[in-house]
Order: structure tokens, then C-alpha cells, then sequence
């Protein structure tokens, strides 16, 4: 006979035992590196790069190193922001690789497929890569394409339908200034909180990664330029690309599907799949089509804001009601274990969400951590 | 004599019309799940014999909570639809068994950003899982009632359909099985107040397993669940039919998801639901009922697509 308070106290415990909390960790600013800046300048594949950034400041770039043939040498500027290195031609550079003095004045280094983003994210898409100061790995992985992809589908999962994470079709700004801020009109954004800051024939405009982790890709125009804003939570990768004409400057939106847990954006024409790491088509009608990749630049905000002391800075209207200061993801960026869809391979030589700057030259691929700058 | 068999039919009627546990074993990760019992028009009459029984289940998913605000989102809905057929034998006036087998077609679809408002749609139907129960129950007093259920839902349900045009498995919460073997456990009570109002009260708690998704290469495990309902009926006597309105309200508390061994973001929460019934007995052999679930007050995990509102419709046949 079963008594009834045996059966009460069950489902009591039961109870107990089943009530957990939510989280939301929000990540430590790294406090490695260095504040000023530094410069490693090398050769991937071929083509000499050279790669400018200050781990305190959380910020990392990189560009081809020179004008054409010609390749050049280059070193830390001792000046104030916003120049960040020189060349021994006398040539100063910001951030974007501009030449903002020198003889060079209004030349840009040419920018390279590189970005930050969880260490997995780039060591699943190019298992064994090269790590600064370590080297590569021998290791055998299958990325053999399969079923009408360029790539291999055992990694390729769906985690939702299209558009059921929207896109933004259109971006409002608002300029920023903290010496005009209202104390009691509290910001959206914390000097901590990572953005994107895209500058085109010197036009910028700053996107805050919070407002893409709700959205993923912002569909937006600057200086007549048609682009995508994207970034994938899942990675912590993002990449700006241009809208191409061939695809009457179509927008993108969110697949819902993922390589290696990274966000595959589809186009509304073709409705084809492009992976957000390389901007590389690898399903459906465009496939192996490139898109072209914007620099772009991702730091703190307060960071960004000394190089520009009054940004223009996406507005959190965005037409669609979303609380911009919360992560939609509870713990992921900061819990090392959490990973939900299959990766081709899975590096241990640093923690799995660690953040580096992975630099992409005609397939092949290094990283390097903040503390390397 | 006859007082006595219809004071039993009472009972009955109430235990059905009030008690359904069914989504107590609803997955955490996404209300859309098959409901895996049918507690509702199955095990609870006294006598011995052998009972059949159709439920068709309407889970309408259109609201995108965070934590417990609705948020704005009219692109998107997911609608799950399970046929459960189910058996119950009852070896003698204590001790019986119940089978189920739901069949599942759940639709997601989304509407296109773009300006053509295109629609998305994916679809994928079949056998679910298939849960057994064995089940006791008893008059503990001359006006309590109770059964206690236990039952292991076994991984029948497919978890490997795959889209055609991509050749790429479907999302882990569309499938229709979930890969588990779970365990659960029932707990249901009436206490008859008199000849026309009852209190009815019931608890089921589901302790799930892990299983492997994408080839063996991730490890899941959907989120125990604790469900409590509690509320009352009201026994209407029509000639030789009965009818029985009741009202309930269902709380249901889901731990995160697991996922390779850690939570999952976006799983789990509270829902709590008002539930109103209408259980009508055409005679000891016909039994139909009309159930609905309307969401009260949610405070979730993350952000989640949940229910808008559940229908639940049932006839169930005494042989």
C-alpha cells in the first residue's frame, strides 16, 4: 500500500530540487597586454600583413602590409590616438589603416579578412590552425562537402526557421558624447560593452554588439554604401559586408541554420546561405560566391570613444521591443563548456570562449590572443 | 445500491474532467511537445475491464517571452497538433495499466522580412513517444479519491527527420520523439465536498535522460518537470447524462535543458494557466471532454517562443 504522505513528500522534494536561477554573466574587460599599442608584422600565405592592437584596450586590426608591391615597415606611434602606427616612409595611420598624415595622405592599407571572436569558432573552421607563438597542429578532420554544400554537413545544424530571429531592415543613430550627457538619462550602453565601429569614405557609424545579439544582422547604408552588419552570439564572430548589385543590394537575414555553430545569413533573392566567418556562399543557387568584406572594428565603447569623442552610435529604437541590456544567452559567452551544435574540431589549446583575433589570408588562418598585444 | 454506483460515477466524472497531467511530461525546451499521457479520459474508473481512448491536442505558440514580459513578435508561430491514442486495462478494482501512442505533426512558420511577407514553413509529422503506466488507485476515505501513476516513456519517436531542400536535420523540438527514456510520476486526488462540489488536485513530476543528437556528437537532456494543479468541478446531472464544468489552475516549473553537460540558455521557467474543462458522460460507456489551457503569468529563462493558448478535445470509450 502506498501512503499518501510518501507520495506528498515526493513531489515536494521533487519541487526543491527542480528550482534553478537564471544567469547572466557579463564578461570581465580583459586586463591583459598592453595600454599602448603593438605591432606584429609577418607573412600568411604569401601576403605580407601586418596586425596593430593593445590588449587593455581590447583592440585588434589587421591589414595587408603595404601599397601594392611595395611592402613596408611598421612601428607604434608614441603620439596620442587616433594615429596607432607609422611606417618608415613617415606615414602615420588610425585605426582603419588610413593614412592621416604623411606622404601617402589619403591612402588606405588594404584590409584583410580578419576579425575577433571565440577561439572554437575559428579552430572548428580551420582545425589545427596556426596560434601566435605556438604554431599549428597536425590534425586530420573531414571537410569534405557533401549533399549540395561546400561544406561538410555533419556541422551544419538548423536551430530555428528563417526570420525567426530578426533582422533589422534599417538602423536610427544618435550621436554620443559623454560631456553632454544627461546624468539622470542613463545610456544603454555601458563603457564596457563591445561595438563595431564601420567607417566608409569617412563616413562611421558605431553598432553595438548588444542590439546584434537580438538581431545578428543589420541591413544599413553608409555613404551610399549598401551593407550587412552581422554577428553571431553563438561565435562572438562579426563581419560587415557589402550588399552586393548583383543581388539588387538585397538585404540579409537570419537562416537559422549553423556551421560549426556559426550564423549562416541567407539573402532575399536567392535565398541562398552564406557563412558569416568568410562571407562565403555554401548553399543554394550563389553558391561559392564571395561577398565583399567591409573592415570594420570591434572594441569597447569606451575605447571607441577615445578615438572618437562624440560617435554616431545606433539608437536602441529599433522598432522592435527588446531589452538591449540584457544577453539573450544567460552564461554562454562566459561558460567554457556550453556548446549546443556539433564543431568539426574542438582545440584545446585555449579555453573555448576565449576571445582572439583570427586573421584569414586564401584559406589559411592564425590567431592571436589580446595578451599578444 | 444505486446510490452508491452513482457516487462512483461522480468520481469518475470529476477525476476526468479535471485532471490532466498530460504536458506535466511536456519537453522544457518548447511547449510544442506531444503531450505523452491522456490523463484525462483514461485510467480513473473503478471497475475492471479494458477502455479506449482518442484525445486530438491543439498547442497554438505565438508568444515570445522574456523572462516575463511579451515581447513583440508577430513573425513568428509554431503550431504542434498530436493525435493520442491510448488503452487502459484495469486488472482489478486497484491496479491497471495504461499505453499511449501519440501521433505528432507540428508546423513552425515564420513570416518573411522582406517585402513579399513570404512564408516559412516547416513541418514534420509522426509517431512520437510512446509512454506506459502502471497505475493504482484508491478511496483513502469515504470522500477521498486518489491514483497514483507511474510510467517510462520509451524513444519510439523519430529524431531524425530532415528537411528535403537542405538535407539537414530539423531543430531537436520539431522532431517528434525526443531520444529519452523518462520516467514519471503521477499523483491525482478528489476530495468530494458533496453530492454536486468536489476539490480536485493533482502532481506529476518527469525525470528525464540524456540523448545523442548530430551523430552521437552532442549529448541532450531536456529539463525535469514538476507540474501542480489544483482547483474545482461542479457535477450537473442531465437525465442519464452528466455533465461537469470545472476550472483549475496549472503551475509547471522546468529545469534548464542539458546540453553536453551543461544548461542550455533559453530552457526552462514557471508557467502557471488557467484551465477550464467541460467533461460530459453520456452514459458508463461514452465520455467526451473539452480542455483548454490559457497562460496567466510566466516568468522564464531567457527568451522563449511558449504558448498562446492549448485545446484539447477527447472521447473515450468503455468496452
Amino acid at each position: 500500500m502506498i501512503k499518501l504522505n510518501t507520495i506528498l513528500t515526493f513531489f515536494a522534494l521533487a519541487f526543491l530540487v527542480s528550482c534553478s536561477q537564471s544567469e547572466n554573466t557579463v564578461p570581465e574587460p580583459p586586463k591583459v597586454g598592453s595600454q599602448s599599442f603593438k605591432i606584429i608584422q609577418e607573412n600568411i600565405n604569401g601576403k605580407d600583413i601586418v596586425v596593430v592592437g593593445s590588449g587593455q584596450r581590447n583592440i585588434v586590426t589587421a591589414f595587408e602590409a603595404g601599397f601594392g608591391s611595395v611592402t613596408l615597415q611598421f612601428e607604434p606611434t608614441s603620439d596620442f590616438i587616433p594615429s596607432v602606427m607609422k611606417d618608415q616612409r613617415g606615414n602615420t595611420y588610425n585605426i582603419f589603416g588610413q593614412v592621416i598624415e604623411g606622404p601617402d595622405m589619403g591612402k588606405s592599407l588594404k584590409p584583410v579578412n580578419a576579425g575577433m571572436g571565440f577561439w572554437f569558432a575559428f579552430a572548428s573552421r580551420y582545425p589545427g590552425m596556426e596560434l601566435h607563438g605556438e604554431g599549428t597542429l597536425d590534425v586530420n578532420v573531414n571537410t569534405d562537402p557533401d549533399n549540395d554544400w561546400l561544406v561538410p554537413t555533419q556541422y551544419v545544424a538548423q536551430g530555428a526557421g528563417f526570420d525567426a530571429i530578426q533582422s533589422l531592415q534599417s538602423a536610427k543613430f544618435e550621436e554620443y558624447n559623454v560631456s553632454q550627457l544627461d546624468p539622470d538619462d542613463k545610456f544603454y550602453l555601458n563603457e564596457n560593452d563591445l561595438v563595431i565601429a564601420v567607417n566608409i569614405d569617412g563616413e562611421e557609424r558605431v553598432y553595438p554588439i548588444s542590439i546584434l545579439n537580438w538581431h545578428e544582422v543589420i541591413n544599413d547604408e553608409i555613404a551610399g554604401v549598401p551593407i550587412s552588419v552581422t554577428h553571431c552570439p553563438l561565435t562572438g564572430t562579426s563581419k560587415v559586408w557589402r550588399r552586393p548589385e548583383f543581388l539588387d543590394e538585397t538585404t540579409f537575414g537570419v537562416s537559422g541554420f549553423l556551421y560549426n555553430s556559426n550564423l549562416l545569413a541567407f539573402d532575399r533573392v536567392t535565398e541562398s546561405f552564406w557563412t558569416q566567418i568568410e562571407a562565403l556562399c555554401v548553399f543554394g543557387d550563389l553558391k561559392s560566391e564571395q561577398l565583399e568584406v567591409i573592415p570594420h572594428v570591434e572594441t569597447t565603447l569606451a575605447t571607441w570613444t577615445t578615438f572618437d569623442i562624440s560617435p554616431l552610435i545606433m539608437s536602441d529604437d529599433t522598432g522592435i521591443i527588446r531589452d538591449y541590456t540584457k544577453y539573450p544567452y544567460g552564461d554562454y559567452r562566459t561558460n567554457h563548456a556550453s556548446i549546443s551544435y556539433p564543431l568539426a574540431y574542438d582545440d584545446d589549446r585555449l579555453k573555448r570562449k576565449e576571445r582572439v583575433f583570427c586573421v584569414e589570408v586564401g584559406g589559411t588562418a592564425k590567431a592571436y590572443r589580446l595578451s599578444d598585444f | 445500491m444505486l446510490g452508491c454506483a452513482t457516487n462512483r460515477i461522480k468520481v469518475l466524472c470529476i477525476l476526468l474532467s479535471v485532471v490532466n497531467m498530460n504536458d506535466a511530461f511536456a519537453q522544457a525546451c518548447c511547449t510544442s511537445s506531444v503531450p505523452m499521457a491522456n490523463n484525462q479520459l483514461d485510467f480513473t474508473r473503478e471497475e475492471v475491464g479494458l477502455s479506449i481512448a482518442v484525445d486530438y491536442d491543439y498547442n497554438y505558440l505565438n508568444d515570445l517571452v522574456s523572462e516575463n514580459v511579451r515581447l513583440d513578435d508577430r513573425l513568428r508561430e509554431r503550431i504542434s497538433h498530436a493525435v493520442l491514442f491510448s488503452t487502459t486495462y484495469m486488472i482489478d478494482s486497484s491496479w491497471g495499466v495504461n499505453i499511449t501512442l501519440p501521433y505528432s505533426i507540428k508546423i513552425e512558420s515564420n513570416t518573411s522580412l522582406s517585402s513579399s511577407n513570404e512564408r516559412f514553413e516547416n513541418k514534420v509529422e509522426g509517431i512520437a513517444d510512446l509512454s506506459v503506466f502502471l497505475k493504482y488507485q484508491s478511496r483513502l476515505t469515504r470522500k477521498l479519491f486518489t491514483v497514483v501513476s507511474l510510467g517510462v516513456k520509451m524513444p519510439t519517436g523519430a529524431i531524425d527527420h530532415q528537411n528535403g531542400e537542405t538535407n539537414i536535420l530539423y531543430a531537436a523540438d520539431l522532431q517528434p520523439g525526443t531520444g529519452s527514456w523518462d520516467g514519471l510520476a503521477i499523483l491525482e486526488g478528489v476530495y468530494q465536498l458533496n453530492p454536486r462540489w468536489s476539490l480536485t488536485t493533482g502532481a506529476g513530476y518527469t525525470l528525464t535522460s540524456t540523448a545523442s543528437r548530430f551523430n552521437d556528437q552532442v549529448t541532450y537532456n531536456f529539463g525535469n518537470t514538476l507540474q501542480v494543479l489544483a482547483g474545482g468541478a461542479y457535477t450537473y446531472q442531465m437525465r442519464a447524462m452528466t455533465l461537469s464544468p470545472s476550472v483549475n489552475l496549472r503551475i509547471r516549473h522546468s529545469e534548464k535543458d542539458i546540453s553536453n553537460g551543461t544548461p542550455e540558455p533559453n530552457t526552462g521557467g514557471f508557467w502557471s494557466y488557467l484551465q477550464p474543462a467541460v467533461q460530459l458522460n453520456i452514459n458508463n460507456k461514452w465520455y467526451l471532454l473539452v480542455n483548454t489551457q490559457i497562460p496567466i503569468y510566466r516568468q522564464l529563462v531567457g527568451t522563449q517562443l511558449t504558448t498562446t493558448f492549448r485545446v484539447r478535445v477527447g472521447a473515450k470509450y468503455v468496452l
